[in-house]
């Protein structure tokens, strides 16, 4: 079920909200479970099954581990649940990838398997693997209670897009929150823009990308159109997801940490990704590159790390080649940054910002495509190459007609709408005390005559 | 109002939103069929086990939520009035608005489309047509985008290129270049279909062309009920109706007009007063789609006979012709098969005309 869609804004959240709010606190955990549950197996009832024993799995492994973490027998229930766990996710996502793989290598041709993707499985793996890897370090105590661990791995805001919430973050509120009127504001608040974000912006984008892939009139500039647009698109989209998963742990008494940081602001490749997805950079950080030894090994080691970390960012995204290279271009870039061009970039702060969004754009290409001989194809004409001309008419339409959501998309992108509401709020608190009810409830207005409207709604992180 | 209030009034106000449509979701009674869209709506899917394991039950029920939101179409106007007004959209679900002309993007110009309509004739020609002694003729009716798309800059499709391709597939007709004396005017506002009482010289011009008398006098007559077309409901926003009127003489009076829509001809009128006030006012011409007519000159003794293949726009048109032929055949070979218009059709010494608007040939795959 997507947050943007009229079943789950008007359907299954006033029922879940009611029936949370009427609970007693001991079960409180258990409406969570429930109809996170009933979330999950809206799409593919199937697929509930493997979370649930994905989760038992989980929670078995956790007691194991702490039972024996003094023994070699911890080690052994870690490995095997993290073994377990990557099997999982291995199967279901990663099957077809490697036999396609090996199909071309060899010239075989092993039939696919057509297994499909369970949703978030990425992200409540890695959720369940912290989750182990934490209680074997000794950094929290293994859940007792089934149902706590439950509901934290399958808890429905955060479930399918992230972000992903560490156990060792939740650990004390999954035991004791408090509910208030003022988290539940700023929870509805959060959530708002985040759908605002999704429906009036990234969906937007979306269309003209998808316009654009249909075309037969393809241009230089509706090459970079499309690319810039795709840039906001992802942004937009799934820091709007972001925004709605945090909103709406706010209003369950929930603590999730930020997961986009204004990364379109960067000055360099290593700091847009201190602000993208920070919950998936920073799992890396702590549960792979450290553990390689992080930056503080040889430098030869230390890039062989920096290269590990970003395969295996890319290949997380997607079982496809062009995700493993547009992680790894990440990892170049990188590595040249530590090595030479760090300086140079402090160097000049508007040739930077050039620098990281032309690169992020191309990345973004490279991203979006669907294999790698459309990613070259696509950045070759976004320069001039393969024989496109420089304009056309569909790109001076589309440029017309989305013009006002890509300022939108571009200035929305940089943290100056949030400063100026903030200075204008502090200097006009009681009017603003006034209008802000009005215009959440507008917004919603509007954002839901853009669902009944249209059909089109899809989600991109769903695959992953 | 202090913060803490606010946080209140805005926690107390969305739940009021949510639930309140969570309850008048559950409470309103099902409609059935969109006036404004012209389509059925979903209804609440049937609960099986197995819809529910493979998905489908889901898929259905997020259509059913979609279609059957309170106030829907109230919804619909506010996306419409934001995409158009707030993020100044070109168009929304590709309908544009340009002065007071509702249309739909058409684009871009579908070769493969022109050659299956092509394919089509050609086979109708080649079965029936040839031997008969005929002549054929050929014209295409432009959108209307033809003439306002410029204006806004919308895009549009190669008109030129359209109608020189056609040609070129249509060696074998004789093509009446109709383009020149149309305009936007002669279209309505909320619908596709041009005016009936603004083509009298388009069919003149066509009538002449193929050797026929014409003569330009009619009676305007103007239907009371407010005529929304098509694209009204599409747009969502509020537009002002058009008003339809419709032409006689005594030619037309005294017609008679047989459809064999079910194999038996059945009388049915030149304009039917019925569908005028209906769902889809332009079906009052020749009552609607039909997929065989004929229509009989009861004051004409000149023999001569006309044949149109012809879309929705040929409806209008056909009543303006029927002075000048003691019989015209009307086909519509979306409605009925190509391969056995023999058997009802006699091309012998007759006019043919193929007249097709560009929306039909761009999008040709419904001709059989």
């Amino acid at each position: 079920m997507l947050f943007s869609s009229i079943p789950f804004l008007f359907y299954f959240i006033p029922c879940v909200l009611v029936l949370y709010f009427i609970s007693p606190r001991s079960l409180k955990n258990t409406v969570l479970l429930v109809s996170s549950l009933i979330f999950y197996a809206w799409d593919r009832p199937k697929f509930a099954i493997l979370m649930i024993s994905a989760i038992v799995s989980g929670y078995i492994f956790g007691l194991l581990i702490e039972k024996f973490r003094e023994k070699p027998l911890g080690k052994v229930f870690l490995v095997l649940s993290v073994g377990s766990s990557l099997a999982m996710l291995g199967f279901f996502k990663y099957t077809d990838f490697f036999i396609s793989t090996f199909n071309s290598v060899s010239g075989l041709s092993v039939p696919l398997t057509g297994i499909a993707l369970p949703i978030g499985i990425s992200f409540y793996t890695f959720q369940i693997l912290s989750y182990t890897v934490d209680v074997y370090r000794g950094d929290v105590a293994a859940q007792r209670n089934p149902i706590s661990l439950a509901a934290y791995v399958s808890m429905f805001p955060q479930l399918i897009a992230g972000p992903i919430v560490r156990y060792s973050d939740i650990e004390k509120q999954l035991v004791s929150r408090s509910h208030s009127f003022d988290g539940a504001a700023q929870g509805i608040r959060r959530f708002v823009v985040g759908l605002g974000k999704k429906i009036l912006i990234a969906n937007a984008l979306g269309e003209l990308c998808d316009t654009f892939r249909a075309s037969d009139d393809k241009s230089v500039l509706f090459y970079w159109l499309y690319a810039i647009a795709f840039t906001l698109h992802i942004y937009f989209d799934f820091s709007g997801y972001s925004d709605m998963a945090i909103g709406m742990g706010k209003v369950f008494g929930f603590d999730f940490l930020e997961n986009f940081d204004y990364p379109y602001i960067s000055t360099s490749v290593t700091e847009f990704w201190r602000r993208w997805h920070m919950s998936l950079g920073t799992w890396f950080r702590d549960y792979v590159y450290i553990p390689l030894g992080g930056n503080r090994v040889s430098k030869v080691k230390w890039f062989r790390n920096i290269f590990v970390v970003w395969f295996l960012t890319g290949f997380w995204h997607g079982a496809a080649w062009n995700f493993i290279v547009w992680g790894l271009y990440f990892a170049v870039l990188l590595v040249l940054e530590k090595l030479w061009l760090k300086k140079l970039l402090d160097k000049s702060k508007a040739f930077s910002h050039i620098y990281v969004m032309l690169l992020v754009i191309i990345s973004f290409v490279i991203f979006n495509a669907t294999d790698m001989g459309e990613a070259l194809r696509y950045i070759a004409a976004m320069f001039g190459f393969g024989g496109v001309p420089a304009y056309s008419a569909e790109w001076l339409y589309y440029l017309r007609s989305y013009a006002v959501v890509l300022v939108i998309g571009i200035v929305g992108a940089t943290p100056l709408p949030k400063k100026i509401f903030t200075k204008l709020s502090e200097k006009n608190e009681k009017l603003f005390n006034v209008i802000e009810p009005v215009v959440l409830v507008g917004l919603m207005i509007v954002m839901t005559a853009y669902l009944v409207d249209g059909s089109f709604n899809p989600f991109l992180y769903f695959r992953f | 109002m202090n913060k803490k209030t606010k946080n209140i009034v805005v926690t107390v106000l969305m739940a009021v939103l949510f639930i309140g449509f969570f309850l008048w979701n559950i409470a309103k009674e099902q409609t059935e069929f969109s006036d404004s869209e012209r389509r059925a709506l979903a209804t609440f899917p049937k609960v099986t086990l197995e819809d529910i394991v493979s998905g489908e039950f889901m898929k259905e029920f997020e259509d059913f939520t979609l279609d059957q939101f309170p106030v829907r179409d109230g919804f619909r106007s506010i996306k419409a009035f934001f995409s158009r007004y707030v993020f100044l959209n070109k168009d929304n679900n590709d309908v544009i608005i340009e002065g007071n002309h509702i249309s739909k993007l058409e684009y871009p110009l579908k070769e493969d489309m022109l050659s299956h309509a092509a394919e089509r004739f050609n086979f109708i020609y080649d079965k029936f047509i040839r031997e008969s002694g005929a002549k054929v003729y050929f014209s295409v009716v432009p959108d209307k985008n033809m003439f306002i798309a410029e204006k806004g800059g919308y895009l549009a499709l190669d008109y030129a290129e359209l109608v020189s391709s056609m040609r070129e597939k249509m060696g074998f007709a004789e093509y009446i270049d109709i383009i020149p004396m149309l305009s936007e005017e002669d279209y309505y506002f909320t619908d596709s279909h041009w005016r009936q009482e603004n083509i009298t010289d388009v069919a003149s011009h066509i009538a002449t062309s193929m050797g026929a008398v014409f003569s330009d006098e009619f009676t305007v007559n103007t239907v009371e009920t407010p005529f929304y077309g098509t694209y009204y409901g599409q747009a969502a926003l509020p537009v002002a109706p058009d008003t339809m009127k419709y032409l006689t003489n005594p030619a037309i009076d005294f017609c008679t007009v047989k459809s064999y829509e079910t194999g038996k001809p059945v009388e049915v009128s030149v304009y039917n007063m019925e569908n005028a006030k209906g769902k889809d006012p332009y079906e009052m011409f020749l009552s609607g789609n039909q997929a065989l007519l004929t229509v009989e000159n009861k004051l004409s003794s000149n023999g001569k006979e006309l044949v149109i293949f012809r879309d929705s726009f040929g409806s209008s048109l056909t009543p303006l012709l029927i002075q000048s032929y003691s019989k015209i055949t009307v086909v519509d070979i979306r409605y009925i098969n190509s391969a056995v218009i023999g058997n009802m059709v006699d091309f012998e010494n007759a006019d043919v005309l193929f007249i097709y608007s560009s929306l039909l040939l761009n999008n040709s795959l419904g001709l059989k």
